[in-house]
């Protein structure tokens, strides 16, 4: 389709927005590249294109990678004529590798999204609407909670990701290593404060380790601290917190270094940027901790191969307030040529239990409730995982959600870590830090 | 023994014990450096639970487990793809680059033509632009190209000098060579093309086989082009592979990253080791006596 | 002190043309009255036949690409073109005036620029020198010299920077020995910095290389004619070496200048693309490549970008400029 053919084909956008489009493509000498992707509206089943081959992205590690690829190839085992070209790699090089793609309208037929990353494809135009799939049956949600799906809901009124894996963020607790130092585990029920008390309380028992892992710069288990003071992390087009609560954050967490009950500034930032096995918990250092449930894992392998004890997950420090999950999800490229082909993979990702039972939640929790409570009845999956599926029922019943986080504000979470390492090595006050770090919420909500 | 034979000892002797210094100053900057090396290579040898434990040098109980895993750990795919990827891709890189670059070089060192100031300018200011915000742009121009998930966006560039650094790193060394000689040459009614070849390309080998040592080293190396280019498994280069080792979102493969880290080192030192000979003897084949 | 430098030497010796007469072999010379402008003809049309590869590739791959992150500075692209506004100055104005981490990112690089690469380049040349000396095993030091280089951007550094320079790393491990209880060298904002200098220097293989290939290629004539002259070792290392191998040091300045400016790799790994502790490592191209990548604000980066090219511009040209007072080469011309 031509440049002009497509500005005239969405007059509900104001024309100044493309002024710049020509002289910017002539420049890059490639407007035939720039063009192409309409959003369209959501197809249903009778009008699907089945084009060329379907290519399929996603991410992980090289264990979850040859997992997923298993399940891909059951797929391609019964659709012997479909050519299926898989694009694993790893998190960051996915998402390097899909904004690029997405510029060029190349993205793979079915990217795999994320619950903090998905809104920024759908609002750049780059993923198909799937409503209408869902509601024609082609792609059966009807397994998954309703909230769950719904929850993906686009503030456009669109869907355009299904959620194939689920994940929580909980504590995490050494209960082994606890006992043998005669201290008593932390309330479930507790916020992050009360989990500080409890630390420094329990400080004076624990001699070389730490009672709790510093979470001064997680944005994840501030939002815990957000949820437990009725608030949250984002509010429409600004911060969802006060100033003070993250004075309030920043200032329990000093505390906590100053009593001794977590690492000090130095070896905190020398663990920031650790993967989960090896982190504190993992190698013993600290008792308590807080991750995603899938990770538990993780830290289990490095804490056996070390005799450390073990881990057991938690209710995130929400002060029993219901708490956010994320999601893996698939979703089909606007540029996609094999829309039928694509919905049927997701579909059949989505629903085969036999997938589930291959991938032993390498990518989340299953979504649909039948293939879980398969997976609770049976003996061939491990207590760790009945535990954490048995954990995420009691979350949606407690009316925990899909948090989907708004375009733009993935950079935070390394800003969020920034602005507690200022505090905690004492170059940024408190009260400033904040000042800033909400700034720059809003800055990122601005699309600046 | 003769007078002068004694009068040299002395000479001799300071000599022999700079020299001393100078090995034991080598050897122990050489062990300081190389030591986190040694410790990677040994702990790719060691039970993966003792891979990031252990501090010292001694593997107690040796087992090849991490290099079995490592090789066969990536899906539908092995390590051995990758190397075969890595060294089709690299060693065109050379090819197009020494050839390539050196025309070019030549161009800019020797031969006075207007204009070559404005190209040798543009050409050093290709280097400064962070190759970041030219990502999108190429991937542009090679998608419509249709050259995404082949080979071509890493191996065409090449053959047509993109990389200036090699240019200028020849200009350099060809500007290092003295001008008499070409003189001599064109005066014996050589043309450009002969000087070229039989004078300017064997008195610039050690320049040369730097540019085909650091192209292979670099190309092979590279990261963010494949990752971006390459999409299919069955394209994809070493360090794809190897990335996959460590991933945030899940558990991450130490022992097998660090044996195959280990094996993707062997071709470019072997390279390495073969280019060193042209460094070292490069002048000593030339008529530079 | 009879100190003769290149430079003189080569004055001296083209009238001998001893080097060009055994090419030479006493050809005749057959010169054509309008010699001259045939030569001016011939050395466009050869310049330009063997500039060509390059020629097509600048305008094929590289100009176009350039041009169009230039155009792209002045909008707000973000991965669609369809929603792409022009914005004038805008990006250059939020990038001098609103962005909060920018200067903070200006002052890293600068500081990573001034203190690492000159020392990066004095412990190059120093070991290339050493190595020249034609002393024996001169290949293995050279090879183990150069394999931390080859690691390139392997996550494998990573890994070995923090078992270096970790809380309880070898450093630490080292200093615990003569009493001195070291804190994590990695997790302190004073020292992260300091780290990756170290990574830096420690990755000196290439320039190292670059420097031996130019000692190897000082004509043995120089130091034969100045050992005639009386020059001593150290003279003889000022006064003909450095000279003769100037273009080379042109060369790895320029390069390891430009290197500094555009760190990333390394830090990039070392920092798992954080730049921290508290922003002490975000770099200038980290944050160009958070803006770019995590951010999706590519019109912002590509703006980023051509401040720093115009920086590194400036210093090079500044660099080369001054080249006239220190760069001899070969052929006689100074430039």
């Amino acid at each position: 389709m031509s440049y002009a053919g497509r500005v005239a084909a969405r007059p509900s956008r104001p024309r100044r927005r493309y002024a710049a489009a020509p002289v910017a493509a002539l420049a890059v000498g490639l407007v035939v590249a720039a063009c192409g992707g309409d959003e369209g509206d959501a197809p249903g089943g009778d009008e699907l294109s089945a084009e060329g081959p379907l290519t399929i992205a996603w991410y992980g590690s090289d264990a979850r990678n040859a997992a997923v690829q298993e399940v891909v190839d059951i797929f391609g085992g019964q659709n012997p004529d479909l050519v299926i070209e898989t694009q694993p790699t790893t998190f960051d090089g996915h998402w390097d590798r899909l904004s690029v793609q997405a510029s060029a309208n190349n993205l793979p037929c079915v990217p795999a999204m994320q619950s903090r990353y998905q809104t920024r494809y759908e609002d750049r135009g780059s993923l198909m609407p799937l409503e209408g799939l869902i509601e024609d049956g082609t792609i059966d949600v009807s397994g998954i909670p309703e909230e769950v799906v719904e929850s993906n809901r686009n503030a456009d009124g669109h869907i355009y990701s299904i959620p194939y894996g689920i994940w929580y963020e909980g504590a995490v607790l050494n209960l082994p290593a606890l006992e043998s130092a005669g201290v008593e585990a932390p309330d479930a029920g507790n916020d992050w404060s009360g989990y500080v008390d409890w630390a420094i309380a329990a400080q004076p028992d624990l001699g070389d380790s730490f009672a709790l892992a510093s979470q001064g710069g997680s944005i994840t288990q501030f939002q815990m601290w957000a949820l437990s003071q009725g608030e949250d992390l984002f509010a429409d087009d600004a911060a969802g917190f006060s100033k003070e609560t993250l004075v309030a954050w920043y200032e329990l967490w000093l505390g906590a270094i100053e009593s001794g009950a977590t690492p000090p500034p130095e070896i905190a930032a020398e663990f920031a940027g650790v993967p989960t096995s090896e982190s504190m918990m993992a190698v013993g250092l600290t008792l308590v901790s807080a991750t995603g449930d899938n990770n538990a894992s993780d830290m289990q392998i490095t804490l056996d191969q070390n005799g450390l004890g073990a881990v057991s997950m938690a209710l995130a420090p929400t002060g029993g307030k219901p708490q956010v999950v994320g999601a893996n999800s698939w979703a089909i490229s606007e540029n996609c040529t094999n829309v039928a082909a694509a919905a049927e993979f997701i579909n059949f990702f989505i629903s085969s239990s036999e997938g589930a039972f291959i991938l032993q939640t390498q990518t989340g929790l299953p979504p649909a409730t039948a293939v879980a409570e398969e997976m609770l009845a049976s003996a061939d999956v491990a207590d760790s995982i009945k535990e954490r599926i048995a954990l995420y029922n009691e979350i949606l019943a407690a009316g925990g959600y899909v948090d989907i986080w708004p375009d733009g504000t993935q950079a935070l979470v390394g800003q969020f870590t920034t602005s507690w390492e200022e505090v905690m090595f004492g170059q940024t006050a408190p009260d400033a830090a904040a000042d800033a770090f909400i700034t720059q919420v809003e800055t990122a909500l601005s699309g600046f | 023994m003769t007078a002068v034979a004694a009068r040299h000892r002395p000479h001799q002797v300071s000599h022999r014990v700079q020299r001393t210094f100078i090995h034991v100053g080598l050897v122990s900057a050489a062990f300081v450096m190389s030591y986190p090396l040694l410790w990677m290579t040994a702990s790719a040898f060691r039970p993966s639970e003792q891979v990031l434990v252990e501090d010292s040098l001694w593997v107690s109980t040796p087992t090849l487990e991490n290099f079995v895993n490592g090789w066969t750990s990536v899906a539908q795919t092995s390590f051995g793809t990758f190397f075969l990827n890595s060294l089709v891709i690299s060693a065109l890189a050379v090819l197009g680059n020494v050839l390539s670059c050196s025309l070019a070089a030549y161009a800019f060192a020797r031969l006075r033509f207007p204009g070559r100031r404005v190209w040798f300018a543009l050409m050093i200011g290709t280097i400064m632009l962070p190759y970041h915000v030219l990502l999108i742009p190429q991937y542009l121009l090679f998608n419509s190209l249709g050259w995404v998930d082949t080979f071509l966006p890493l191996v065409v560039p090449r053959f047509l000098a993109t990389e200036a650094f090699f240019v200028f790193l020849l200009v350099q060394f060809f500007r290092l060579i003295p001008k008499d000689l070409a003189e001599a040459a064109r005066i014996d009614g050589c043309g450009h093309a002969r000087i070229f070849g039989q004078i300017m390309v064997p008195l610039a080998v050690p320049a040369l086989a730097t540019t085909a040592a650091f192209s292979f080293i670099w190309s092979w190396n590279d990261f963010l082009n494949p990752l971006i280019y390459l999409t299919s498994q069955g394209n994809y280069t070493v360090p794809i592979g190897l990335a996959l080792f460590v991933d945030a979102s899940g558990t991450s493969n130490y022992g097998g990253l660090f044996a195959m880290s280990l094996l993707s080192l062997l071709p470019v030192i072997g390279f390495f080791l073969a280019f060193q000979r042209l460094l070292l003897d490069g002048i000593s084949t030339t008529g530079l006596k | 002190m009879a100190v003769t430098t290149a430079r003189a030497h080569q004055r001296r010796r083209r009238p001998a043309g001893s080097g060009a007469g055994a090419v030479a072999g006493g050809g005749s010379h057959q010169r054509r009255p309008d010699q001259g402008w045939t030569e001016t003809r011939r050395a466009t049309l050869a310049g330009y036949l063997f500039l060509s590869p390059w020629l097509l590739g600048f305008f094929g791959i590289t100009a176009l690409p350039m041009l169009g992150s230039l155009a792209l500075s002045f909008t707000n692209f973000s991965g669609s073109f369809s929603r792409m506004e022009w914005v004038g100055l805008d990006n250059y104005r939020i990038m001098f005036t609103v962005d909060p981490a920018y200067w903070g990112s200006v002052r890293v690089t600068l500081l990573y620029v001034l203190l690492s690469v000159p020392a990066m380049l004095v412990f190059a040349l120093t070991v290339a020198t050493l190595l020249n000396k034609g002393i024996r095993a001169l290949g293995i030091y050279r090879t183990v010299f150069y394999i931390p280089s080859l690691l390139g951007s392997s996550v494998a550094i990573a890994v070995l920077w923090r078992f270096v320079w970790g809380e309880s790393g070898l450093v630490n491990a080292v200093l615990g020995v003569v009493g001195i209880d070291g804190r994590s060298w990695i997790g302190n904002p004073d020292t992260a910095l300091f780290t990756i200098m170290v990574l830096n220097v420690w990755t000196f293989g290439s320039p190292m290389i670059i420097f031996l290939a130019g000692l190897r290629q000082v004509p043995t004539e120089l130091y034969e004619a100045a050992a005639l002259d009386g020059a001593g070792r150290r003279a003889r290392y000022w006064y003909i070496t450095l000279p003769s191998i100037s273009p080379v040091v042109l060369f790895n300045g320029i390069l390891a200048t430009i290197g500094g400016f555009q760190a990333f790799t390394q830090v990039y790994v070392v920092s798992g693309g954080t730049g921290g502790p508290a922003g002490s490592t975000l770099f200038y191209t980290l944050l160009l490549y958070q803006r770019a990548f995590t951010e999706l604000r590519f019109g912002y980066a590509s703006a980023m970008a051509w401040a720093l090219l115009v920086v590194i511009a400036a210093v090079t040209a500044a660099v080369f400029a001054s080249g006239r007072f220190w760069v001899h080469y070969g052929d006689g011309e100074e430039r």
